[in-house]
């Protein structure tokens, strides 16, 4: 039996709240244990925010955890909202960075959010674990410390905040409501939402219909009774299925067909977007939701979003675009994303990476393709739990059992699924109704969320770390005599991401990085093509800020000055996307 | 415009036409002389002229039908622009609006839109479409063609006149058919010199060429050869137009001291901004005249809904079939057929309202795919069973056809 714990959706009955509680702030990396315990690895021993990482928050609740992570670290995370939804729910944004370290908005910087799908709840919860586990661990890890010096996340864990308080709290099946809430005439007869699914055994969850008929073409399997499987060809059945629990409500001859929403959110994005008659979901216009709009702009606003990574269940997949076959991902940018999402496989075990028109299907106008493609974001998303974790190989598909029925009679003791119970249906007379609930096989079981937000946290911090991260490596300054100086400067790029992807560049979508020299007049300023030949090329207009196209990952741009004065010079590299850095001459 | 003597740039002064600037033939025997550009001074110091002007964005760039995207004028995303995303949150909003008329430089008034001939037709045909479309569907095309005849009637402009440019995406006109389902007609409204089709255009050989744009596509491999003839023959007939029409709107070229370089002559002069574009005050009234003439017209081709026999007959025992013959009394489909595919605006509605029958056939509520128009009808029947006399009723229409209600005595 369920039990609803106020502000969130339970899976154990044992209700821990979200407590406060002070610490004293560390004072080396890695000293401290918790009372009367060793502190296991991978997991803050005492933190500031307790937090039950086996449950899945309300929009309120997600709001309030993200309250008191500010309230606890200040200095490493604020708390504030990009926008707000339909029924007008904060998109609540969590922005992590170490302050005393510069500007969040001036730092490379990651997107994070989830939950787009209402049903694929647990995004939200592993992009706040990760917010969480940042504040909590930096004090403990120096990794972690150096991160947060040079980088910013921007978390939003539900972008879709209407839909997921649907899904927690309204009946619903693992795979509904996918849609947010404004209002839609699905069926097109002038009324909106009026002919919902409706619970019919009144346990809060849209589980299956049956109905014993000699007719049917179903039978009951003899490994399990609870699931159903197609009788031979040439064999007689027991049971008709009837869809999801629900009936007629408006009397139109069908079921569930206007149900609340609907639309695709994940539709809904400028590039790429196609009509209804292409792509089913999309929604009258792109942007037309608030929650889209809301993200777009955030991120137009913030061109130091150098990295993504948008949540999804399930399958255990690293998505890169692009979401249709006539589109492409430029080749250098690809082999970034290779990089990436290879080690994010080692990372994930049971995820396969993998691009969406071609492992999985089309998608016009989806999120990722217009992070990457319209703004030139290496941007990933990963379609998290697999069924894989169940027993920790690929499951073999048996016609009598399944995996998840297998594991949730062994591990879970038959708690994830609703036996089969009769009702009296109001249009088709005595019935049953049973299934899985909700929170079950898109939804992670919650002694194994923990474990699943940590993988995905640690697949997104290696994708942040691997951000542009530009530096002024040498300033030397030789004498000309007669009073000037030639400043020579070799600025690197000491990550593996470019500081603008082959996209960005071919469409100019960032500024170029920018390097420039102050400490005396500058008579001219030139690029350097060959460090070891000494060959230049002369930017004649403005000399004192060289402009460079981008600079590799792993990669250098050398530029030479003259400029009267002896010194001592500063320069500085300024990249949108790969920060700012400053060295002064000897 | 701003020139600049240089020996390094591209232009030199047009013989023929003085004052007219054109690309040097050094092939010819042209000497360039000059640089060319929109006057203006390097406000940034980048080397860059008037690179980044106030404003900019274009709102008939920003729909989101094949957007250009990353062009500067299109804006960062299709409907960032409040006002084009005003216009497209209203078509959104209102079915009632069942035709759009767009006075602008798209055009499918005097070169209607054409299906392309078996495009995306296997897919059309088992209901899928995979890709965005390019062009009207076959059925739509024939109303389209349509009203471009009567346009062309009632205002007295031709085929020649479509305007000889090449429109960018990103317009409001073919969206509002390929993405909202909508009657959508562009009218140019007048053919400014400047981008008239040149005179060898006269016969429209790249009409052919089935495409939505194939007015400017054709116009735009006319103006091709028309410039290896003369690189300059559009603004030849600008200028010759502007001479006789408005001859301040060409500026003779005048010298000026100008900061960024303070050691060549610069001169500014030419054609000013939007020269030609509008038309002289003495043919104005009869331009407008045609549009409204066209578009009182046009509003009368709305579809319309109408009930236009319903009966009952008795089959005995109570037992009654109800057939109502739901007919399109308007010229126009009741909507496109790119609606059909699309789902909106939402189809004609027919209701069957019993009074204490019970309807053993057919279902109370039907939606009815486009019904073309001239009168062409649908019949539709239903079983109802219920003792004594009674009554039903039937209604149908559609937000933007008008409703219709008959009821029928069961006796």
């Amino acid at each position: 039996m369920t039990h609803r714990i106020p502000g969130s959706f339970a899976l154990a009955s044992i209700a821990i709240g979200v407590l406060f509680v002070a610490t004293p702030p560390a004072t080396a990396f890695g000293q401290q244990s918790p009372p009367g315990a060793l502190a296991g690895i991978g997991a803050p021993p005492d933190p500031k925010v307790s937090v039950s990482w086996d449950r899945y928050f309300d929009h309120e609740t997600l709001g309030e955890i993200g309250r008191r992570l500010e309230e606890a670290w200040p200095d490493r995370c604020r708390f504030s909202s990009i926008g707000r939804s339909v029924e007008g729910r904060e998109l609540w944004l969590l922005t992590v960075t170490d302050y005393g370290s510069g500007e969040a908005d001036a730092k490379p910087a990651m997107w994070i959010d989830g939950n787009i799908h209402a049903n694929e709840i647990q995004g939200s919860e592993i992009a706040l674990y990760t917010a969480w586990y940042l504040c909590e661990m930096a004090d403990r890890v120096e990794w972690i410390a150096e991160l947060l010096k040079y980088r910013t996340f921007y978390i939003v864990p539900t972008i879709n905040p209407d839909g997921r308080d649907n899904f927690l709290f309204e009946p619903n099946s693992p795979h509904s409501p996918r849609s947010g809430l404004a209002p839609r005439d699905d069926d097109g007869d002038g009324l909106f939402d009026e002919d919902d699914f409706d619970d019919l055994n009144g346990d809060g969850h849209i589980t299956m219909m049956r109905r014993r008929s000699s007719n049917g073409r179903w039978i009951t399997s003899p490994e399990d009774p609870r699931i159903m499987v197609r009788a031979h060809a040439d064999q007689p059945g027991e049971w008709e299925l009837l869809g999801s629990e629900g009936f007629d409500n408006d009397g139109d001859g069908r079921v569930n067909e206007d149900r609340r929403g609907y639309y695709d959110p994940n539709r809904n994005w400028p590039w790429r977007w196609a009509p209804a008659y292409v792509q089913s979901g999309s929604d009258a216009y792109p942007t037309s939701l608030p929650e889209t709009r809301a993200v777009v702009e955030f991120v137009l606003a913030h061109p130091n979003i150098a990295a993504a990574q948008t949540y999804h269940n399930n399958g255990g997949m690293i998505l890169r675009g692009p979401g249709t076959e006539s589109d492409t991902v430029r080749a250098s940018d690809l082999r970034v994303m290779d990089e990436i999402g290879e080690r994010g496989e080692m990372i994930l075990p049971g995820y396969r990476y993998i691009s969406i028109w071609k492992d999985l299907y089309t998608t016009w106008g989806n999120e990722l393709d217009w992070f990457y493609a319209g703004r030139g974001i290496i941007t990933f998303s990963n379609e998290l739990w697999t069924s894989f974790n169940f027993f920790r190989e690929t499951p073999e598909s048996d016609r009598w059992d399944r995996a998840d029925y297998r594991f949730d009679r062994y591990l879970l003791f038959g708690e994830a699924v609703v036996p089969w119970t009769q009702v009296d249906h109001p249009q088709y007379g005595p019935i049953e109704v049973g299934g899985v609930k909700r929170q079950y096989t898109r939804a992670i079981p919650g002694f194994l969320l923990r474990e699943e937000a940590h993988r995905n946290m640690a697949f997104t911090l290696y994708q942040a770390g691997q951000m542009p991260l530009a530096r002024v490596d040498s300033v030397a300054v030789k004498s000309l005599g007669g009073g000037v100086s030639e400043v020579r400067a070799l600025i690197s790029n000491q990550r593996l991401t470019p500081t603008r992807t082959e996209q960005d560049v071919v469409h100019g979508i960032s500024p170029p990085d920018r390097i420039r020299i102050e400490g005396g007049r500058v008579l001219a300023g030139f690029r350097i093509e060959n460090p070891l030949l000494g060959t230049a090329v002369e930017q004649e207009h403005r000399p004192e800020r060289i402009e460079v196209e981008r600079i590799d990952g792993m990669g250098t741009v050398a530029v030479k000055w003259l400029v009267r004065g002896s010194g001592p010079f500063t320069v500085t590299v300024e990249s949108a996307k790969g920060g700012t850095h400053s060295m002064r001459s000897p | 415009m701003m020139r600049i003597e240089d020996p390094t740039g591209e232009y030199t002064e047009d013989e023929d036409d003085p004052g007219l600037m054109r690309i040097a033939t050094p092939a010819r025997g042209d000497r360039p002389a000059w640089r060319l550009m929109v006057e203006g001074r390097d406000d940034d110091g980048d080397g860059r002229f008037n690179e980044d002007p106030k404003g900019g964005v274009d709102i008939g760039m920003n729909f989101p039908r094949q957007y250009p995207w990353f062009e500067s004028a299109a804006g960062d995303y299709p409907l960032s622009a409040p006002e084009a995303r005003a216009v497209a949150q209203l078509l959104a909003d209102r079915d009632e609006i069942g035709m759009v008329v767009v006075f602008g430089t798209r055009d499918n008034l005097l070169t209607p839109w054409k299906p392309k001939p078996g495009s995306g037709e296997s897919d059309i045909e088992v209901g899928r479409i995979s890709e965005p479309l390019e062009s009207v569907l076959d059925d739509d095309a024939e109303w389209f063609s349509e009203i471009a005849r009567r346009y062309r009637e009632t205002t007295g402009r031709s085929e020649s006149d479509t305007l000889g440019i090449r429109p960018a995406g990103g317009d409001p006109l073919s969206w509002a058919y390929f993405q909202m389902g909508r009657w959508a007609f562009g009218s140019s409204v007048w053919t400014p010199p400047a981008l008239a089709r040149p005179d060898s255009a006269g016969s429209p050989e790249g009409d052919a060429e089935a495409e939505p744009d194939s007015a400017a596509k054709s116009g735009a491999s006319d103006a091709r050869k028309d410039l290896q003839a003369d690189p300059v023959a559009a603004e030849r007939r600008l200028l010759r137009w502007i001479r006789a029409n408005r001859p301040e709107d060409f500026v003779d070229w005048e010298s000026v001291n100008h900061p960024d370089f303070t050691d060549r002559r610069v001169e500014v002069g030419g054609f000013r901004p939007f020269a030609g574009w509008t038309p002289p005050a003495a043919i104005r009234d009869s331009i407008v005249r045609g549009e409204v003439d066209f578009l009182l017209e046009v509003a009368t081709l709305l579809p319309r809904v109408e009930i236009v026999e319903a009966t009952a007959e008795s089959l005995g025992d109570g037992t009654w079939r109800i057939s109502a013959r739901i007919a399109n009394t308007g010229f126009l489909p009741t909507r496109t057929e790119l609606a059909d595919r699309l789902g909106r605006p939402r189809p004609v509605r027919v209701d069957l309202e019993t009074s204490g029958q019970q309807l053993a056939g057919g279902r109370a509520v039907r939606l009815l795919e486009a019904i073309p128009g001239s009168g062409s009808a649908q019949e539709l029947t239903w079983i109802v069973v219920g003792r004594g006399n009674g009554r039903v009723a039937v209604s149908a229409g559609s937000a933007s056809a008008g409703r219709d209600r008959k009821e029928i005595e069961l006796r």
